[in-house]
């Protein structure tokens, strides 16, 4: 916990990407680790970062964005340029007086030769259009299977983690009671050598502007932060945890609401509450 | 999101009509070039279409987590265009299409919403010295060393500007909460 309060200082130049050497090595080795503390300075420092968003020069983007964006997204090209004038200038030759035709200098053969070529040169734009179709659409699925990979492998570590601190021999149980009815129980698992397991189910669903965050209550000082979590779709809550606290000094864990990404200290009063007896 | 992860094509047009603005402003402020922060702000809401399931909620509103995408990327840009200045040592090259970012006039600020009027109030709380070391860090993408040397200030001076500043907007952002 000292090198966490000495790191402490260097979470929002972290956050910001200006800090370098060192502390910015020993900071991502906290947080590579699950470091309790360090995640959630560093996820509070992200959060006042990420306003800073707000301080440039409000400016619209190209009403056409919207339609090459919504375009590329659904998998097909917008009508190109080339389409559309191509398809322009059918309609005008067509229109145009027809022209007596001319005797023409070039021979018969050469003419079968340069349309040959011409089918040539369209079935292969034909082709390359499809391949080049066909080339996103596998690029597409290996994107998304990627994506879906990486989320079941942060889901199995989730699950490894909340395994390892169930069966562990030192684990504590408790239980959070809701101080609002009709809010189910949440259970709370916490071993000093694995982490602390927060879960529940049938939990009402919540704006999205707010978020569950979970707090150490010790017995001297301010409530620390562990977490923010929110129910997923079917009201199942899961938060785990690295090792964080000695256990012998904290009162209580305590959940509350707060507005999304968390707050530095709580805003409202506790909703569950379990006492650490 | 839920029907953005289901590939509903409405769900992402509901989501660029909210924060396309947002994102957009912020990439040509650092890209400085309209056609790059049009490129970034594709980029970023192509990748929310294509890693709808990885945005996990539980890190916030999706405006910010959006923005953080669009300013990695647009600090790439600036970054890759630098050291193809370096290397050219031609310093004046395309530099005149550049995007100037000005100050915005109280009409404009009016015009804002409620959070960036906010923000940039608890900017302008500082001094001018702490403002723009933390700007070139925002905007720029630079590190405390590069601030130290823009600025021809001490290294130590610049990391205590950076982190009081930032700690004095949080204070102030949070009170207004």
């Amino acid at each position: 916990m000292d090198d966490c309060k000495q790191l402490s200082e260097f979470y929002e130049a972290y956050a910001l990407g200006a800090l370098e050497g060192p502390e910015r090595e020993e900071i991502e080795r906290h947080l590579a680790r699950g470091c309790t503390a360090c995640t959630v300075g560093v996820e509070q420092a992200r959060w006042l970062v990420a306003q800073l968003a707000y301080l440039a020069p409000e400016a619209q983007p190209p009403a056409a964005l919207r339609g090459r964006i919504v375009a590329a997204a659904a998998g097909s090209e917008p009508a190109s340029a080339a389409t559309t004038a191509g398809g322009a200038g059918v309609r005008s030759i067509a229109a145009r007086p027809e022209r007596r035709r001319q005797p023409s200098a070039i021979p018969g053969w050469a003419w079968a030769i340069a349309a040959a070529l011409l089918l040539a040169t369209v079935y292969s734009v034909r082709q390359t259009r499809q391949l080049d179709r066909e080339l996103a659409a596998v690029q597409r699925d290996l994107r998304d299977g990627q994506a879906q990979r990486a989320a079941i492998e942060s889901e199995r570590e989730h699950y490894q983690m909340a395994m390892e601190i169930l069966s562990a021999q030192d684990t504590k149980a408790l239980e959070l009671m809701p101080k609002k009815a009709a809010m189910p129980p949440v259970q709370a698992y916490w071993s000093p050598k694995m982490g602390l397991l927060v879960m529940s189910a049938n939990m009402p669903q919540m704006a999205s502007n707010m978020t569950l965050q979970l707090w150490m209550v010790p017995k001297k000082g301010q409530p620390m932060s562990v977490g923010i979590f929110r129910p997923d779709g079917e009201g199942h809550v899961m938060l785990v945890a690295a090792p964080g606290e000695p256990i012998a000094e904290i009162a209580a864990l305590a959940i509350s609401e707060e507005p999304a990404g968390g707050s530095p200290q709580p805003t409202s009063a506790p909703v569950w509450v379990g006492p650490l007896t | 999101m839920e029907r953005l992860t289901a590939r509903d094509p409405t769900a992402l047009e509901s989501l660029y009509d909210r924060y396309s603005r947002m994102v957009y402003s912020l990439a040509l402020r650092i890209a400085g070039q309209p056609a790059v922060a049009e490129e970034i702000v594709q980029d970023v809401f192509l990748k929310l279409w294509h890693s709808a399931d990885r945005y996990q909620a539980e890190r916030g509103p999706l405006g910010p987590w959006l923005c953080t995408l669009a300013r990695n990327r647009a600090l790439d840009h600036l970054r890759l265009k630098r050291e193809k200045q370096r290397r050219r040592e031609d310093s004046l090259e395309d530099d005149a299409v550049g995007f100037v970012a000005t100050s915005p006039n109280p009409e404009t600020l009016a015009q804002q919403s409620q959070s960036a009027v906010r923000v940039r109030a608890s900017l302008s709380e500082l001094p001018a010295a702490q403002q723009r070391a933390i700007e070139l860090a925002y905007f720029e993408g630079m590190t405390h060393s590069e601030i130290a040397a823009a600025l021809a200030e001490p290294l130590g001076t610049v990391k205590s500007w950076i982190r009081s500043g930032l700690l004095r907007m949080r204070e102030t952002l949070v009170k207004q909460e």
